[in-house]
């Protein structure tokens, strides 16, 4: 690892006034467990390290039944410790689940998981799903970012020197309403995600789609929206045969680059998958 | 420039200047010379450099030393010895779940967390709780059984082990 | 069968506690005052002369302490195989693949020396290059090495017995089929290292991970001129080996000339992916296979065409091209064979010994070609094997002598306990059931130049407590404790009372080759047993006296001494006027009494052109059989339960052999599955853990049966032999044929990847059969 300078901020305000300072020298520490491999293989030579883990206030899981709102500093264990996001935000808890073994999920944070910006980041999208937003802190301003709009690339966010994730905001989510995330591991049950589909399902009741929403991860150059395919079930009855088109819309959307033909394959297999379990959750959460 | 950090490790107290750059597992094994948790790939890959850092199970090569200044560290040698044993250590033993021994002192450590936080998980349990360390002597069939073996005799007020004392 | 109170136990690793409370010492874990770190400059071209190297900007870092290139270190050729040495310690003229080591740095550590590797500047000429071994082979291809013509490693092999041809004109059936293997690491989880101390006295101390400490210390004195007496090699704990640390390597031999050039310690130890490039593990092999055989299922010819690709140096490819011409015919009967093998040089990176000698990957492509053949001819695949497998007594096509051979058992024993009358053909579609069998050589032949020579000793003290000084290269496998009951058993004493060293120091323990081959438990184990009778002689000769008896109609059991067959005649071992006290008493024997032991397998001919000849002592068998379950939809398999029987001669300490199996069950599936370290152009592509991934606790199948045959081999203590590398070898095929019973594709390259598994089911159109 090639040498650098350590800060320990202990406030918002004093972090960014360092990340602004160093501007692009600098590089966020949280869980670190993407960035301390990318600094050993020499991907990431910050000059400058600002540890925010000693902010005293960003480690923290609300819900005020408007939004859930999850610190920057939050871990997976902390997540998947949560039983209310269990209760409200399954198809979140099934994301955190995907992520790494123990020891990865009792450093790494989800907003860490975010700025990292692989295409892969199983988070992303049941948060695309579930249409979170992000907060974000600089110098005088703070933002609202439409987690849509957050990636820009491959390991690329529209993070400006400076800037600061400090929480994450997912709306309340509708009655009637059933999410999945489903994931293919590139080859051992514990690895990279090859594949990931996050879908959110509200039905009214007649079982007709009020409303739907598919996240893709690991399939094009940052993890997307499957719009296309969400509109071909709009308020459409989810049958089989609509199902397997919808998970063809899905495949046009995507543009997988490495195993391109399999993980297209694997996207519609998920996307049929994901949804026929989605529309379970809300038909039994109906009968209950 | 270095930077001095206090960190306590198996209880006992260290100060230490150390580059920001070093790593836990560097400070814990260069600096503090415990080696008994080992570097099996300083990638956060193998867990075989698992440590309980504030009682919580992390890969020490994932993890600056400069991070664990006024933190607890528990390794390997914290766990217990050849006079006071941990269960765990003992059942990895009788049940044949060393083989090279390379990945066991994370192994351990892993396997310690869970039954401290679940006592009586199912193998399922187990086997998805040590998913994160490596093993290519074993194939992980005794290394389970010694854990749901120790899990099966805890059951029920487990004979205090070092760790339960803090 | 013999009764014995120690052989045959359960019995806990007697270094167990070391391990598991962190104490046990590995080689990274040592260090001496003022170490440095070690660091090696790698090539970044597949093949280039180098023209230039330029340290002088490294030299000037603060912190380096010495430097050194091809041109100050010893031009001698080295290599495992003495006729096939083709490496020197540092590329001084040309680099032949990517991680060819140039130089190397000592500097007070190792971000320093790191830092220092930067600062080298190498001036390259490429040349072209090839990583195709059928392309190397070709006409005008790249030369690789000055000796090799046509890039072939030694030269081409051909074994012929019968008359194939006519075989095959006989043959109600003939089936053809080509395979290709991929390349596979070994996954140690300690990588290479070595710390290395030279002193004012001309002495090296070295200190490695390694199979083989002895051959070591050999090459050592061999490369720096230094006689073996002052080569001191310490070989602490070892973390895993699988045959990848049998061979000295460039890592150990620059640390021990940077402590020569610095006068200070050195230590090398391999980041993991340093190791994946350095690895040297399975090669990549084509295989072009034929088998002609009666309706009734009967064999009546094989023909094998197998081309390999040794990466850029021999290392020990070609050795290991002979024992694949033996593994194609030791598991069955057939009167007409043809092999025809190149091992042929390319700019990949070089390959070596992993586990079973790359039996396993032959055995993959023949185990699937004869389940075809088996669906061909309507037979069942166990019973077309049963037709036709070897048996004890046997001398093979490549001139094996099986002594003992337990195969046949072995299969019908997994067939029976696994279920598979009732399963094979009549699982739903995506379940599968699959059969395979395996070989290996357990233990080792001399020849002429290379005797593969074990010796040990026991020193009894006189409270009756015994040492067991022995070079057992215990990496997991047991053997320091298997020892250790050997000598209990043999002595009639309680294994508690033995105590064995856990670290091999050449200075003061009788020398082993190390643990290659499946040796350890007959070459080391004779050893042991020769050395205990050589101690107890001693004290039965004492003993002798007393009982007014000769001494060779004592015995030795339970901690008594007694006179075969008279229920009088008997002493104690350590009690209080029992045999040690009259043995201190006695003028003919002193304390500690020394029992020394020395064993050698008789020298066979062998013949290198045709790969015929007794390359071992014994040889191990086995079958295994897999179930799995395919996602029809996802291509996934996953394996669900795996039946094991195998012929181990007499089991030792059963706790140990399920440890071996159920390892060599893991590794298999990773091999199977999804392991393969993919090159581009001579490139790894995946040098890490994330990227080469093996198998984790979820991986694996949730039901393991592991079960001994016992053959008692006559030619090894108690009558075992060494299992460590024959367990692996029909995992791969007994999942690739469970694969196809479960969805009805072969995929002839391997692993088995989801991909290709739903190409294949895609192209058939159904599933099933
Ligand atoms: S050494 Fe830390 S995870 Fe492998
Ligand atoms: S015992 Fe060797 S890696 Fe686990």
């Amino acid at each position: 690892m090639k040498n650098f300078e350590y800060l320990e901020p202990r406030t918002v305000a004093e972090a960014v006034f360092l990340l602004t300072e160093y501007g692009d020298e600098a590089k966020v520490l949280a869980g670190g467990t993407d960035l301390i491999v990318q600094m050993k293989l020499k991907k990431q030579t910050p000059k400058y390290l600002v540890n925010i883990k000693k902010i005293s206030d960003l480690d923290y899981i609300r819900y005020d039944n408007k939004f859930l709102r999850i610190g920057a500093l939050t871990t997976f264990s902390a997540l998947a410790q949560s039983t209310m996001i269990q209760e409200n935000f399954s198809i979140l808890m099934d994301s955190v689940r995907a992520v790494g073994p123990l020891q990865i999920r009792n450093r790494g944070t989800i907003a860490g998981n975010l700025c990292h910006a692989s295409p892969s980041a199983d988070t992303a999208p049941s948060l695309l799903a579930l249409d979170a937003r992000v907060k974000t802190v600089s110098l005088g301003e703070e933002r609202m970012i439409p987690i849509k709009e957050f990636f820009k690339g491959p390991f690329a966010t529209c993070l400006k020197a400076g800037e600061l994730l400090t929480e994450i905001l997912v709306p309340s989510i509708p009655s009637n309403t059933g999410g999945t995330y489903l994931w293919l591991p590139k080859k051992t049950a514990v690895d990279e995600t090859l594949v990931g589909v996050a879908t959110l399902v509200t039905l009214d009741v007649n079982g007709v789609c009020d409303d739907v929403k598919i996240g893709l991860g690991s399939v094009a150059p940052t993890p997307i929206r499957a719009e296309k395919a969400e509109k071909l079930l709009h308020k459409k009855k989810i049958e089989d045969g609509l199902l397997s088109e919808v998970g063809e819309m899905a495949v046009d959307e995507a543009a997988p680059r490495s195993r391109a033909e399999y993980r297209a394959k694997m996207v519609s297999v998920l996307v049929v998958r994901a949804l026929k379990e989605s529309v379970r959750k809300v038909v039994s959460h109906m009968r209950n | 420039m270095k930077c001095l950090i206090r960190l306590k490790v198996n209880g006992e107290t260290y100060e230490i200047a150390v580059e920001p750059r070093k790593t836990l597992l560097d400070v814990i094994r260069n600096e503090i010379g415990l080696t008994g948790t080992k570097k099996g790939c300083n990638m956060g890959e193998c867990g075989a450099c698992t440590v309980l850092l504030d009682g919580k199970a992390v890969c020490s090569c994932l993890v600056l030393g400069v991070e664990a200044d006024r933190r607890e560290v528990i390794t390997i040698e914290g766990l217990g010895n050849g006079v006071h044993p941990d269960p765990l250590q003992e059942a990895f033993v009788k049940h044949g779940a060393i083989q090279c021994g390379f990945c066991t002192p994370g192994m351990i450590m892993t396997a310690r967390k869970l039954l401290d936080e679940n006592p009586s998980p199912s193998e399922e349990e187990v086997r998805e709780a040590i998913c994160g360390n490596l093993c290519r002597c074993t194939g992980y069939v005794k290394i389970v059984e010694a854990v749901l073996d120790v899990a099966r005799s805890e059951k029920g007020g487990r004979d205090a082990g070092l760790l339960s004392h803090r | 069968m013999q009764d014995y109170s120690v052989i045959g136990k359960r019995l806990p690793r007697l270094d167990g506690m070391e391990i598991v409370t962190g104490k046990a010492k590995y080689t990274d874990d040592i260090v001496l005052p003022g170490t440095l770190a070690g660091k090696i400059l790698t090539s970044e071209y597949p093949h280039a002369r180098i023209l230039h190297i330029d340290t002088s900007k490294a030299e000037k870092l603060s912190g380096v302490r010495g430097i050194i290139t091809g041109k100050n270190v010893p031009m001698v050729q080295y290599g495992f195989a003495n006729f096939v040495r083709d490496e020197y310690p540092l590329a001084f003229d040309k680099v032949r693949y990517i991680g060819d080591e140039i130089a190397a740095v000592a500097a007070i550590d190792e971000d320093i020396a790191e830092e220092a590797l930067d600062l080298i500047e190498v001036e390259y000429e490429e040349l072209p290059s090839v990583f195709d071994p059928e392309e190397a082979m070709k006409p005008g291809a790249p030369r690789i090495h000055e000796h090799a013509e046509r890039n072939i490693c030694s030269n081409h092999v051909s074994h012929v017995i019968g008359d194939v041809d006519k075989g095959f004109r006989e043959s109600d059936y003939v089936r053809e089929d080509r395979f290709v293997t991929q390349n596979v690491s070994h996954c140690f989880l300690e990588t290479r290292n070595c710390l290395a101390d030279f002193n004012a006295n001309g002495e090296l101390t070295f200190w490695t991970s390694t199979s083989s400490i002895y051959l070591d210390r050999f090459v050592l004195s061999h490369l720096l001129k230094i006689p073996v007496s002052k080569i001191k090699g310490n070989r602490p704990f070892v973390g895993g080996g699988f045959g990848g640390k049998g061979e000295t390597v460039s890592c150990q031999i620059c640390a021990a000339l940077l402590s020569m050039k610095t006068g200070k310690p050195v230590k090398i130890t391999l980041s993991r992916e340093e190791q994946f490039i350095a690895d040297r593990g399975r090669h990549r092999w084509i295989f072009e296979l034929r088998t002609g055989a009666k309706k009734d299922g009967t064999i009546i010819a094989k023909q094998c065409r197998a081309i390999a690709d040794a990466g850029a140096y021999n290392s020990l490819s070609f050795l290991i091209l002979m024992h694949s011409v033996g593994y194609f015919d030791i598991v069955y009967r057939v009167p007409n064979v043809r092999y025809d093998g190149d091992m042929v040089y390319t700019n990949n990176p070089p390959c070596g010994a992993m586990r079973s000698f790359d039996c396993v990957q032959l055995r993959l492509a023949d185990d699937s070609h004869m389940d075809m053949l088996a669906r061909d001819l309507g037979i069942d695949t166990i019973d077309l094997y049963l037709k036709n497998v070897s048996g004890p007594g046997d001398l093979t096509a490549s001139r094996y002598k099986l002594d003992s051979n337990g195969l046949r058992e072995c299969i019908e024993r997994v067939r029976d306990d696994s279920g598979w009358r009732d399963k094979r053909g009549r699982l739903p579609v995506g379940r599968g059931i699959g059969f395979a069998v395996g070989a290996s050589i357990a233990g080792a032949k001399s020849s002429n130049d290379d005797p593969d020579a074990s010796s040990a000793l026991v020193k009894i003290n006189e409270d009756g407590s015994v040492n067991l000084l022995i070079a057992a290269h215990d990496a997991g496998q047991g053997s320091r404790t298997v020892f250790s009951q050997t000598v209990a058993e043999e002595l009639g004493i309680a294994i508690d009372d033995v105590k064995v060293n856990f670290v091999i120091d050449t200075d003061i323990i009788p020398q082993d080759q190390g643990s290659y081959a499946s040796r350890t438990t007959i070459g080391l184990g004779n050893a042991v047993l020769a050395a205990c009778r050589d101690a107890k002689r001693q004290i039965f000769e004492v003993v002798a006296d007393q009982l007014h008896a000769s001494a060779e109609d004592l015995e030795a059991k339970d901690g008594v001494i007694y006179l075969k067959g008279s229920p009088d005649g008997r002493v104690s071992f350590k009690d209080e006027g029992g045999a040690l006290s009259l043995c201190l008493t006695s003028k003919k024997v002193v304390f500690p009494i020394i029992g020394r032991g020395h064993f050698e397998p008789e020298t066979e001919p062998f013949d290198w052109k045709t790969g015929e000849g007794n390359i071992s002592i014994a040889y191990g068998f086995t079958a295994k059989v897999a179930e799995v379950e395919v996602d029809t939809e996802t291509g996934r398999v996953k394996v669900l339960n795996v039946t094991s029987a195998s012929d181990v001669g007499k089991a030792l300490n059963p706790l140990f052999l399920e440890g071996q199996d159920e390892g060599a069950i893991a590794m298999g599936i990773g091999q199977a599955l999804f392991e393969k370290l993919e090159l581009d152009k001579g490139q790894i592509l995946n040098p890490s853990f994330s990227e080469y991934k093996i198998p984790t606790a979820l991986d694996m199948p949730r039901t393991i049966r592991s079960t001994w045959v016992e053959t008692l081999d006559p030619h090894s203590p108690f009558g075992a032999k060494g299992i460590g590398e024959a367990v692996i070898v029909p995992m791969p095929a007994a999942i690739a044929n469970a694969v196809y019973d479960a969805v009805g594709v072969r995929i002839n390259e391997f692993p088995i990847t989801p991909d290709k598994i739903l190409e294949e089911v895609e192209k058939k159109g159904k599933l099933g059969e």
